[in-house]
């Protein structure tokens, strides 16, 4: 999230789209309702479905799943024909005045952007970008009327997205869709500001990282980045998903953001030859990764040996280690021989569960740690499978719930929180870091003789940390010590990450957690002040937020250019004059020196080369500058929009994309969904009696109409099929789910939900039994929440 | 203790249904799994091991569609119906407005369900006893708030004086207006003033709530005229509508008919 869950008390339009805050997030629900009662704050609810979060909204439009860029697209179109943008923000703040390269160009025929490779499925790049003067500084036109100026190639982009050609492509009633743009471009007046929540229903699509950037182009527009009450605002699934994607459990990242390494970048100077250019506060990444490699490596990273980047296994360049990825290669015997699974259910939560499932038995070995026997480590005995034909050897290490162990998690609001166990987890359970510690140190010995370069990574790596089984919390302070990061001079943790340096006297296990622990504050995770000044519920004392305890980020945005705030009833950072510096109720998200007139003193993007928002993305994701609609992979519809049924550029698995299926054989639309009830695979909840209790068995939404037309019953036994598989479940017939009408044709749309399996106290057939093996262009996040089934009643 | 009470606003609740957990968690009652209704709604009712349950309502109306969750729990009334047919003292009603069950005293007779106008009281058959919401009185005693309203994330399970809860029930209720022009305040007035007042975005009877509760009629002669001499003379005495109204009893739960009643007295009260 750019803001935080307490600021969504500060909003005056919420709007909740790909995302059913009040069943999966039902803390929000506080803070909104909060935003309710004290500003009479609106929300909207855009779904497919009329959810637990619809019933409580104030405004519900309906459009169909993978509508979402064309939904942004004519909210884009709204805020620009009717001038609700807000002029001053956008051209001050955002890159609308920038002059781009006369190359670039998009075909609505086509519906491709310039210099696309049919062959390869990609982009060359080089045009989307600025158009420069002599000084190699983009060409501005702040009137923003230069036909090559960003702002009007993006008026002029969204011009297709017309209201009765955006109604018409999801589905959604114009009259609701009207009321929709029309309340949320209200917050692009001063003094006002919306905030959009979204989860996986933005994401999961092959066009998913499009729908973000759409999001963050409607705030830029509405001057909503950087003030209470605005921003994107991502609900992540788990409590500490948020963690684990700061420290880098994904293949293609390091800690702190920085990309991993691959073969083409065999150096640490070519790594560093790929930093961001300055002003870029980027430009500061060789000191992250040197402070990286010094807590990694120690006394074994010099300055002469590119502080040991050699150890860092490098990734294939170009190759692709994503989960789709891994378990297709998995499902080839192309070598991955054993797999440790922590706290994850692939069984279950992966897309096309057959393929992943026949995949593992491949292995010769699987190591899965979690509190209970879930669907993966019992994956040997699912049903249909032969235990006697699988040679796999699998073992099980029970580990604590998070009751049952200490340390922190770091919520989707960036906040840092300490939590301290409640009990004791039963018989010999162990905490994760302690199982962790074990397999280190077991595998260090096993190499603590070698003489041969190759294991030098192995014996160079630093783990001095106490022992967990003598003083679990001991173990955790230190490791928490070494994130934050030490000055080796003076041997004293350093204030926050700017005391990085790139010589090898600093080292830091993850810069943007630099400042959590301290020789002044101590380990701030644990610090619990309620203080709240300027009662905007930043409560600097609660926590640590990354970066620096910055609760809303690009917060200098939410002052004009001179520095004052842009409205008194949003009075959040600004400049102090008499002080000449930058104050506020949060920590200025700015060089503190930098005054409002100097240059790019009103630059608050200071991540960003050009210190500028970016409507246009320079160099662009994958598959474009601007988001463009293409329908999902598997889709009822003809894209009307342009004439490129599918995004250009997506993640095709390479056997699971032999398997889409045909819009004659499985016409209905499918998503799915959680429930408040369970806990993602289930694997907790579906243990618990009590939650058991509440959604015992995975159940269809499906509208009336479809139900009568297949002569389904509430409460009937029925079988969705797919082009990858079946799944049974019980029909829920209600008027929340419905059918869409598509530029004229009628689709119905039915979901799931996902939580169940074929372990715990009550069972389910596996939704993902019907997803596809295909995702995102750039992140390939597979396509859970589009894909095409069939539905019929059957008898068990 | 001034006469404490619950506000349960319906426009609020998201249904998450944190209260029916927090409910079995502080009251220690086993988990249920029953079958899927073909609703989000967990079970048809209440059971002697669900107190409180979330009920779920789909309203087609001209306006669109409407969605609503009812949090359905004890009333714990001011002119408390179960109270009154409880023929042992099981049953008795606190100063602070608990209606509070004596385990001990409890026979599993069944009279209170009878006496409840919104069939509440549950009765576990094997053990034959009563079971219901307590109003969390083990913790509202010792100055906590019910386990319901504690869990409560938006502000829809409030707990407070009576006074207080009717007093924020009209605030809400004004601010409920904007979306459902015929919400409604429900449990200020009926039977004495209900221990738990909703606010509801429409008449009762679209959530199951009767419109205008009344207590049975017999009730009031059992209460007032017999009860008060029914200790003695039980079985030998009574006559007309309350002893029809007994037998009636009997019959639906013939097999836990108390030995006490057999034996016409309750001297070990």
């Amino acid at each position: 999230m750019t803001n935080h869950w307490t600021d969504f008390k500060n909003t005056d339009v919420a709007l909740i789209c790909g995302s059913n805050a009040a069943e999966n997030h039902p803390v929000s629900f506080a803070w909104l309702q909060q935003a309710r009662d004290k500003r009479g704050a609106k929300i909207i609810c855009v779904d497919p479905r009329f959810t637990r979060t619809a019933a409580r909204a104030d405004l519900y439009c309906p459009i169909r799943s993978g509508s979402n860029t064309a939904f942004y697209g004519g909210m884009i179109n709204h805020i620009i024909e009717n001038e609700r943008y807000h002029k001053e923000y956008v051209v001050h703040y955002t890159n609308a005045a920038s002059i781009v390269k006369e190359g670039y160009s998009f075909d609505p025929e086509t519906g491709l952007f310039d210099s696309y490779s049919e062959e390869k499925r990609s982009y060359g790049k080089a045009n989307w970008d600025y158009e420069t003067d002599w000084e190699g500084k983009p060409r501005k036109d702040t009137s923003l009327q230069h036909p090559r100026c960003v702002f009007q190639l993006l008026k002029n982009h969204y011009s297709r997205y017309t209201l009765d050609m955006v109604a018409k492509t999801a589905g959604a009633p114009p009259d609701k869709l009207l009321e929709v743009y029309q309340l949320f471009s209200s917050t692009g007046e001063v003094g006002k500001a919306g905030s959009i929540l979204y989860a996986m229903g933005q994401t999961q699509f092959t066009s998913g990282s499009q729908n973000v950037r759409c999001m963050a182009m409607i705030q830029l527009l509405l001057g909503n980045m950087g003030l209470p009450g605005g921003g994107v605002n991502a609900l992540r699934g788990h409590s500490n998903v948020q963690g684990s994607t700061d420290m880098a459990l994904l293949f293609h990242l390091l800690p702190g953001y920085m990309p991993a390494p691959t073969t083409a970048l065999a150096t640490l100077a070519d790594y560093n030859a790929t930093t961001p250019a300055a002003p870029s506060y980027w430009s500061n990444r060789p000191k992250f990764v040197a402070s990286l490699l010094k807590a990694w490596y120690g006394d074994a990273a010099t300055l002469e040996n590119d502080f040991a980047y050699d150890f860092i296994p490098k990734a294939k360049a170009g190759k692709n280690y994503s989960h789709m990825a891994l378990f297709e290669d998995m499902y080839d015997n192309t070598g991955i021989k054993g797999f440790f699974i922590w706290g994850q259910n692939p069984v279950v939560c992966g897309p096309s569960s057959q393929l992943e499932s026949k995949a593992l038995e491949n292995l010769d070995w699987l190591v899965c740690l979690d509190p209970f026997e879930n669907e993966t480590s019992a994956f040997w005995k699912r049903p249909g499978a032969d235990p006697a034909g699988i040679n796999t050897e699998v073992f099980l290490l029970p580990t604590t719930t998070f009751l049952e162990k200490e340390g922190t998690v770091t919520h989707s609001g960036r906040l840092i929180q300490y939590r301290w166990k409640a009990v004791d987890g039963p018989g010999n359970v162990r905490q994760e870091s302690f199982i962790l510690d074990r397999l280190v140190n077991r595998v260090k010995a096993l190499y603590a003789a070698s003489t041969a370069e190759k294991d030098l990574p192995i014996k160079a790596m630093t783990w001095d940390y106490p022992d967990p089984l003598v003083d679990q919390a001991a173990f955790i302070d230190a490791v928490m010590r070494e994130i934050n990061g030490k000055d080796l001079t003076t041997g004293l943790q350093v204030p926050l990450f700017a005391a990085l340096k790139d010589d090898g006297t600093t080292t830091c296990g993850n810069w943007i957690y630099s400042g959590m622990y301290t020789e002044q504050h101590g380990n701030r995770t644990q610090s619990r002040i309620l203080d709240d000044p300027g009662g905007w519920g930043a409560h600097p004392g609660w926590g640590f937020a990354w970066p620096a305890n910055r609760r809303i980020i690009y917060n200098r945005a939410s002052a004009d250019p001179s520095g004052k705030p842009w409205s008194e009833e949003r009075k959040y950072i600004w400049f102090d004059e008499a002080t000449q510096k930058w104050t506020g109720y949060d920590v200025p998200d700015f060089i503190g020196t930098v005054k409002p007139g100097d240059p790019l003193g009103d630059k608050p993007f200071i991540m960003i080369t050009e210190r500028e928002g970016r409507l246009f993305a320079i160099k662009g994701l994958n598959d474009g500058p601007f988001p463009e609609h293409y329908e999902p992979v598997e889709s009822p519809v003809v894209n009307v929009l342009n004439k490129r049924q599918n995004n250009p550029a997506h993640f095709i698995g390479k056997e699971g994309g032999k398997m889409v299926g045909d819009s004659e054989k499985f016409p209905i639309i499918c998503s799915t969904w959680r429930v408040c009830e369970h806990f993602h695979t289930g694997a907790y909840s579906r243990n618990m009696p009590w939650l058991a209790e509440l959604m015992p068995a995975s159940f269809v939404e499906m509208g009336e109409e479809l139900a009568k037309e297949k002569g389904i019953n509430n409460g009937d036994l029925v079988e969705l099929t797919s082009a990858r598989g079946s799944a049974k479940a019980i029909a829920m017939v209600t008027p929340r789910s419905r059918q869409f009408n598509i530029h004229g044709k009628n689709v119905h749309q039915v979901g799931l939900t996902w939580h169940f399996g074929f372990q715990g106290l009550v069972k389910g057939e596996i939704a993902n039994n019907l997803t596809p093996h295909v995702g995102d262009a750039n992140t390939a996040i597979p396509e859970f929440k589009a894909f095409l089934v069939d539905v019929r009643k059957v008898t068990i | 203790m001034s006469r404490m009470a619950r506000l349960i606003d319906i426009t609020r609740c998201t249904a998450c249904r944190g209260c029916q957990v927090s409910c079995k968690r502080w009251n220690e009652l086993e988990g249920d799994i029953g079958q899927f209704t073909g609703s989000y709604q967990s079970h048809a009712d209440l059971s002697p091991t669900r107190w409180t349950m979330i009920k779920f309502y789909e309203e087609k109306k001209d306006t669109g569609l409407e969605w609503h969750f009812r949090k359905a729990t004890c009333m714990h009334c001011g002119d408390a119906g179960c109270v009154k047919a409880c023929p042992n003292k099981a049953l008795v009603q606190e100063e602070n407005g608990s209606i509070r069950w004596i385990e001990e005293n409890c026979i599993g007779c069944a009279y209170c369900v009878k006496g409840c106008p919104f069939d509440i009281p549950k009765i576990d058959l094997q053990a034959k006893k009563m079971h219901k919401c307590t109003f969390c009185y083990d913790r509202i005693t010792n100055g906590l708030t019910p386990a319901c309203a504690k869990t409560c994330v938006p502000a829809a399970i409030v707990y407070g004086t009576w006074e207080d809860m009717t007093k924020l029930a009209d605030e809400r209720l004004a601010q409920a207006k904007g979306k459902y022009p015929k919400a409604q305040i429900y449990g200020k007035s009926e039977l004495g003033g209900l221990g738990v007042i909703y606010v509801l975005p429409d008449s009762p009877a679209n959530y199951g709530l009767p419109v205008n509760p009344q207590l049975p009629f017999s009730l009031g002669l059992w209460k007032d005229v017999i009860h008060p001499y029914g200790k003695v003379v039980l079985g030998a005495t009574i006559a007309g509508t309350a002893l029809a109204f007994i037998i009636s009893r009997r019959n639906a739960f013939a097999e836990k008919s108390s030995a006490k009643m057999e034996e016409g007295g309750h001297s070990n009260e």
